[in-house]
């Protein structure tokens, strides 16, 4: 980045203005020193204000606020397969009886997880049009599930633990980018976005 | 005297768009004000600042979950007594859930007070207040019709609202009040009251409504419940949108309620 006036190798006119092209005659300066990726951040707040800066922030963050959809599907689909396989083998069995003389019924337990199956996918085709609002759903479902399994099992609670926290994650940040994107989105005033395509 | 490349740019310096005044062009020009403190680091760090916004959803969530926690908690204590468990124990159980509801709800609600209070302010249209009762005949209805297909087909066990309190002499007032007036009020300022408030700030009030039911629905841990309490909360979240009022809201919450546990109580002694 120019720190002082440089001289354009094209025209020889003298750029008062730090910048990465002339300003007499367009054409590009020489770059004094190697440029990092552009990112917007504090140290390029003008950036980050401009048109262009705010178009980029809010596909990024529409971007990262539709990160939910994809979550939701796999977890539909995880549900749905398990839920299918403890519905067929709890038709074929009945009640089972585990070590700590739980008493459970697969079918029962199967058709509790075909039901979030269509939750989650439903919740993950409504992400598509209002990726905040199946967000915080999402998330509220999904932790809450979790919670109870943790009341239910505590001896269970480690099971997946990574993959339980990479789920709450990408959620958590798809709620916080789709709060910044609406907020963008009023300060580009363009509305609150609800229920774009 | 200027130097002759010193004088007004024709381009600009960042983008190399030819611009006609000004020193940069409309895209790349800087803002008239700096109206927002950035920390360094962030991303996406000129809009982080903006605290309402987050704040309040994060507030919806706080209230969420220590219900939840609230619920956790009395599930918990449930399994430590396991078996000793008497009907005395369980009403006692049912007043402190009630008791520490109520707590956190009227907590959030005066931390909110700006929100919540002119939902109390004003009546509504007297046409909901009216309609409410009716309303809740459709709701348990609902609820009658989808737990019974679902307890037909899986023979679930029976769960009683009124039997232990009726067991430890207490007749039908006490889980009148622990399950029909109690979980109607502080349920409703909750739900429709803060949590409904604070997502319209954040989401379309169409949006907010449905979220806010299916909050609610998920909030009682039931599968077997979930789909009648999902349309129950969106007609709840219709009413409170376009009446602006919570007494009505209140009003078919506790009919629904009073209403199943009514039932119940008389179908068991029947």
């Amino acid at each position: 980045m120019a720190t002082s006036a440089a001289i354009c190798p094209h025209c020889s006119a003298s750029n008062a203005v730090p910048g990465k092209f002339c300003t007499a005659c367009g054409r590009a300066l020489p770059s004094p020193v190697k440029v990092a990726p552009r990112v917007i951040s504090g140290k390029s707040k003008d950036f980050a204000e401009s048109g262009a800066g705010q178009a980029m922030q809010s596909e990024e963050l529409g971007k990262q606020a539709r990160a939910s959809v994809k979550v939701l599907l796999v977890l539909g689909i995880l549900a749905g397969l398990l839920g299918m396989v403890l519905l067929l083998v709890g038709i074929g069995n009945g009640p089972m009886e585990t070590d700590d003389g739980i008493v459970l019924d697969l079918k029962i337990v199967g058709i509790t997880l075909l039901v979030l199956c269509g939750i989650y996918l439903a919740l993950s085709f409504w992400a598509r049009t209002s990726p905040l609002a199946a967000s915080i759903t999402g998330l509220v479902l999904y932790t809450s599930l979790q919670v109870a399994d943790l009341v239910a099992a505590p001896e269970l609670v480690l099971r997946g633990i990574i993959f339980k926290i990479i789920i709450i994650a990408v959620l958590a940040k798809a709620v916080s980018a789709g709060v910044k994107h609406r907020e963008l989105m009023k300060r580009m005033g363009r509305g609150t976005g609800a229920g774009q395509g | 005297m200027s130097e002759p490349g010193m004088s007004q740019p024709s381009f600009c310096p960042d983008c190399g768009v030819p611009i006609s005044g000004g020193s940069h062009c409309v895209r790349c020009a800087p803002p008239a004000v700096d109206e927002i403190a950035t920390p360094a680091g962030s991303r996406v760090s000129t809009i982080s600042n903006e605290k309402q916004a987050p704040a309040n959803l994060r507030s919806a969530l706080w209230l969420y979950f220590t219900l939840l926690g609230v619920i956790a908690a009395f599930t918990i204590a449930y399994q430590v007594v396991g078996d000793e468990v008497t009907p005395e124990w369980e009403v006692n159980a049912e007043l402190a859930v009630s008791g520490l509801f109520a707590a956190v709800v009227l907590f959030a609600a005066f931390r909110f007070r700006r929100s919540v209070l002119p939902m109390f302010s004003r009546l509504g249209h007297p046409g909901w207040t009216i309609a409410a009762p009716f309303m809740a005949v459709g709701t348990v209805t609902l609820a009658s019709l989808i737990v019974g297909l679902i307890n037909s087909m899986f023979s679930l066990p029976d769960q009683s609202y009124s039997a232990p309190a009726v067991a430890a002499g207490y007749g039908i007032w006490l889980p009148l009040f622990t399950v029909a007036v109690c979980p109607a009020v502080t349920e409703e300022i909750a739900f429709r009251g803060v949590m409904n408030s604070a997502l319209r700030n954040v989401l379309e009030p169409r949006e907010a409504a449905i979220v806010t039911a299916l909050l609610f629905a998920i909030l009682h841990l039931s599968i077997l419940s979930f789909p009648h309490l999902l349309v129950m909360g969106l007609v709840l979240g219709y009413i409170r949108h376009r009446s602006g009022s919570l007494y009505p809201c209140i009003l078919l919450h506790f009919c629904h309620n009073a209403s199943v546990v009514l039932l119940e109580h008389f179908h068991d002694g029947a």
